[in-house]
């Protein structure tokens, strides 16, 4: 049994990173993710965590000597926002194409101009062509939890590759909850050191990474790796959640969770801390009016659950994504993803509001609207404005 | 590593898909990573000569001891500064550090004080007998020196510490030459003096005191021995034409300085006349202040053009010292009433000399007259070479010596004040050192001329001992101040030094000037810019972003790795001390 304490979102994330005995953590500061940096310095600091806490000048180096580290066989670790995230960007795919297991864990930021420093998802979302794994979580406790998860799927033998822990900033990042810290112990027992046999630089052992591919030679077969790779990790980010609900207690249920499915006419599909929300809104109008909705929880945006999303939503009626992140003129990024997973399917009318982007507050009653307004578009035979920017002020 | 069974992707493709290295890795180093075939502009590892050392006629070596003292290493820092100069308790003191003017430090803040260093290193080392920083093994030669001034003494420093038998032979009953007769206790303890003459002599250095050649010992003795060095110094007055300067109370500055540092008395009365501009004038002047007199200093031309160091006047006029210029002695007559009457002619300046400096020209025939007890003449001494072989030649009125101090008879060397050279501590060492070198070769039967032609004569004891192990020593620019990157340097300057309160200093010989203690010293040593020699600082083994640069497991210094230096220049952009300098490839 581990330790409760009261934790903000980010420094839930760097207790996981210190109970994954993280060997190097360079990271560079930037609102809303600084705690996380410096918990990670307190850490290695008063001794509690054996690491090399490198100080860079970017989040482009933060990231560069991740690598570098990572390509040595040391576990490392990093955090970033926003701007600070999209600083990194081509670094994001020279770790992915090493393959190399890094986690990193991004606070979501709305990204400028104008300047926000409260919550979009389009920062990280906007990076799921990286070749990374990104989960989205709802809260501290299951930050705290997949940092420790994120390390075992990434590092598998099957996977190897990079590994984003998502979460919104300023409403997970900033404020307490309850979160139960690990025992140390039991993570060493779920979490063996990292021993790469793909990448390992030793002066002693001269390696070249990265090579050149000339022509037309191997190009395609890396990425084709890569594609099997991130496929794999769908099996292994399963086992890895059986394996923690065994060692923890808790599932997350690995790509997804859902809520009242069964049978559900109706569904809410979305991620990050509306998911907690809109659990409550189905909970309500299951419980209290009868009607027939669930809630399906996205967790994994990469490997996006295709397979399992089309099974789940076959005999639904009405899919509502809600999201806070937009590609401005396509729509909510996960909506165009799903229609994707459904093409060519009869399945259920997709509809999309875009909500809460900069942070702005998603209510139990937004929820509830959208729901009920939902509801009664079930038995129209086509969707009208099937994109919808919920409650902008003024229009 | 056998580059052709490297694992990894190559043009010729080896491998199926299942056989593909995760993530595109290779073992080895193959050569399409040669990242250095692209580069076009070639970084060089390129230790420049500081000015300081540039400038330094003793040829001290100035940024290794003063780095050392930054670092704490102080016997690091002792040994680097006494393997060239025998004297750093002396110089710290008297060398007027040509160092510090040529300091680039000066373009930032202040100039590093070097000498105080020096001074700080040899006093904390005062109650420590020397080890010399190297003693070669013994060697079958016999040398001897005449004269045991600054530079006799520094030639038999040297020539013991590469192994000879040296035999000093002094005239006086002291050794130690100007040093100790003519230089006042207030600039230079004796104290200090003996003790480094002392470790000199320690080193296992026979002394014959009170042996005049040419008096006590002719000099075709001294053929006897296999290489000899003459430093004899100029200590004769020039004759004089004045009329009435064998009055007495006529004394001439070296002698006068000579009995009061000897025998620490000398009569002289209320009203004391000094004439000359030079470090003798000033030296007397201060000297008899001291004793409770008031001296008037004449001198022919204006403060200007005073020999004597600055720094000097202004302390000998802060003393009390009376100044008047433009006059020139033109006789001396004796008096019944009034003792001496020095008769001076009025002077103005009006042109140039032949060496450059206003010349004084007599103003109108106009006379000004004093009365004195007792002249004392410090316009200049010669060095005496009444006791030489006519096979010495002389040039003008000074020994003739070849570019590495030999002298027109192969055997015989010679340096410090009876060569054509400035007449200063720190240029006798240097020219004590330079024939040491070359007395080395000599004695080993190596052809001076040819090695000097190939430039492979050192000018110093590092050199000539192998003992700088920066990359291509000898083959150096001189550093600049564009050179550095002073980004990394913050601006600060130390406490200085002070001097006694003129009140007090009159009234005995105690030292005026004050050193740094010696966490002062490590301190001011911290200052030190280490122009264009590397201090190891790693920024360019950090910077560079290829890795490129490497540490030489022979030397232990930084070097760089062509296969794989790309010539960004960011190492020599990013070196502080401007020791990598970077040009065109292939502009060699």
């Amino acid at each position: 049994m581990g330790t409760h304490k009261m934790l903000t979102g980010n420094y839930a994330a760097a207790y996981g990173a210190k109970l994954a005995r993280v060997e190097v953590t360079p990271v560079y500061p930037i609102t809303p993710q600084t705690h996380i940096m410096e918990k990670m310095a307190e850490f290695i600091e008063n001794g509690e965590l054996d690491a090399e806490f490198v100080s860079v000048e970017s989040e482009h180096s933060a990231l560069a000597v991740a690598i570098a580290a990572q390509a040595t066989g040391a576990r490392s670790f990093t955090a970033t926002s926003a701007q600070g995230l999209l600083y990194m960007h081509e670094n994001l795919f020279v770790a992915s194409g090493l393959r190399l297991p890094i986690v990193m864990v991004l606070v979501n930021r709305a990204l400028g101009a104008p300047n926000s420093i409260y919550p979009d998802l389009s920062d990280s979302l906007d990076q799921r062509d990286t070749g990374w794994i990104q989960v989205y979580v709802e809260n501290a406790q299951e930050a705290h939890d997949m940092v420790v998860q994120a390390y075992r799927i990434a590092e598998d033998k099957r996977v190897l590759l990079p590994m984003a822990i998502c979460f919104e900033g300023i409403i997970i990042s900033h404020y307490m909850e309850p979160v139960e810290i690990l025992d140390q112990e039991k993570v060493d027992n779920f979490l063996m050191p990292y021993l790469p046999e793909h990448v390992i630089l030793d002066p002693d052992r001269p390696m070249s990474v990265g090579q050149i591919v000339m022509d037309d030679s191997y190009y395609m077969e890396y990425r084709y790796q890569q594609q099997e790779a991130m496929d794999r990790a769908k099996e292994v980010i399963q086992e890895v959640d059986e394996a923690f609900g065994q060692s923890f207690g808790r599932y997350y249920g690995g790509l997804l969770s859902t809520e009242m499915m069964e049978d559900a006419e109706v569904a809410l599909l979305t991620l990050g801390s509306l998911a907690s929300t809109a659990r409550a809104v189905v909970n309500h109008l299951r419980n209290e009016d009868g009607i027939s909705i669930g809630l399906v929880k996205l967790r994994m945006v990469r490997p996006f659950p295709d397979q399992e999303l089309s099974e789940l939503l076959s005999d639904t009626k009405v899919v509502v994504v809600l999201e806070r992140d937009v590609s401005i003129g396509a729509g909510g990024i996960v909506y165009t993803e799903l229609c994707r997973s459904l093409n060519g399917r009869n399945g259920p009318h997709l509809i999309n509001y875009i909500l809460g982007l900069g942070g702005r507050d998603v209510t139990f009653e937004d929820i509830k609207d959208i729901a009920l307004l939902s509801c009664s578009e079930r038995h129209t035979t086509t969707i009208d404005n099937p994109i919808r920017w919920y409650q902008v002020r003024g229009l | 590593m056998n580059k052709s069974k490297a694992l990894g992707p190559d043009i010729q493709n080896l491998y199926t898909y299942s056989e593909l290295p995760i993530g595109a890795t290779a073992v080895g180093l193959p050569e399409g990573r040669e990242t250095g075939l692209w580069r076009y502009m070639r970084p060089t590892i390129e230790e420049k000569i500081p000015p300081c050392q540039e400038a330094c006629p003793a040829g001290n070596w100035i940024q290794r001891f003063v780095d050392a003292t930054a670092s704490g290493n102080l016997d690091e820092a002792w040994r680097a500064l006494k393997l060239e100069n025998p004297f750093p308790g002396v110089c710290g003191r008297v060398c007027y550090h040509p160092c510090e003017e040529s300091c680039i430090r000066k373009e930032f803040d202040v100039s590093t004080f070097i000498h105080l260093i020096e001074r700080s290193l040899a006093d904390s080392f005062f109650n420590e007998r020397l080890t010399p920083p190297i003693i070669r093994k013994k060697q079958d030669k016999k040398t001897a020196v005449v004269g045991s001034g600054p530079a006799g003494l520094a030639c038999a420093y040297f020539l013991r510490v590469l192994g000879y038998e040296v035999t000093i032979f002094e005239a006086r009953n002291e050794l130690g030459g100007i040093p100790q007769t003519g230089i006042p206790a207030y600039r230079l303890p004796k104290e200090i003096l003996n003790k480094e003459i002392g470790d000199i002599i320690a080193l296992g250095i026979e002394v014959r005191k009170g042996c005049r050649i040419g008096k006590d010992m002719d000099f075709s003795e001294l053929f006897t021995y296999d290489a000899i060095f003459l430093a004899t110094g100029a200590h004769q007055t020039p004759p004089v034409n004045i009329p009435g300067v064998t009055n007495e109370g006529v004394y001439q500055g070296m002698d006068f300085l000579a009995r009061y540092n000897m025998e620490s008395s000398i009569d002289v009365g209320e009203r004391v006349l000094v004439i000359g501009g030079g470090n003798v004038a000033i030296d007397v002047s201060r000297t008899l202040i001291r004793l409770g007199i008031q001296p008037t200093l004449l001198y022919r031309r204006t403060r200007s053009e005073m020999p004597a160091h600055s720094e000097e006047i202004d302390d000998a006029l802060a003393e009390g010292a009376r100044f008047q210029y433009l006059l020139s002695p033109f006789s001396i007559r004796k008096s019944e009433k009034t003792g001496l009457i020095l008769e001076c002619a009025k002077m103005k300046i009006q042109g140039v000399d032949p060496d450059g400096r206003p010349r004084a020209v007599p103003h109108e025939g106009k006379r000004v007259s004093f009365e004195a007890d007792q002249v004392i003449l410090a316009i200049g001494e010669v060095p005496d070479f009444s006791y030489l072989p006519k096979e010495i030649d002389l040039i003008k009125d000074l020994l003739w010596v070849n570019e590495w101090g030999q002298t027109s008879v192969e055997k015989v060397f010679a340096g410090g004040d009876m060569i054509d050279q400035p007449w200063n501590i720190s240029e006798a060492i240097g020219s004590a050192k330079r024939a040491a070198i070359a007395m080395d070769h000599f004695l080993k039967g190596d052809d001076l001329q040819n090695l000097f032609r190939q430039g492979a004569l050192a000018k110093t004891m590092r050199e000539h001992l192998d003992l700088d192990l920066s990359p291509e020593p000898g083959h150096r620019e001189v550093a600049t101040f564009n050179d550095l990157n002073l980004s990394y340097v913050r601006s600060f300057s130390s406490q200085l030094s002070g001097k006694l309160p003129t009140v007090e200093r009159i009234c005995d010989f105690r030292e005026v000037n004050s050193g740094l203690d010696l966490d002062a010293a490590i301190k001011e040593a911290g200052r030190c810019l280490s122009c264009g020699v590397c201090k190891m600082c790693g920024n360019c083994y950090l910077f560079c972003p290829d890795g490129a640069v490497q540490i030489n497991p022979t030397t232990g210094r930084y070097a760089i790795n062509y296969q794989y230096c790309k010539g960004c220049g960011i190492c020599q952009n990013e070196c502080p001390v401007g020791a990598i300098t970077i040009e065109a490839e292939g502009a060699m």
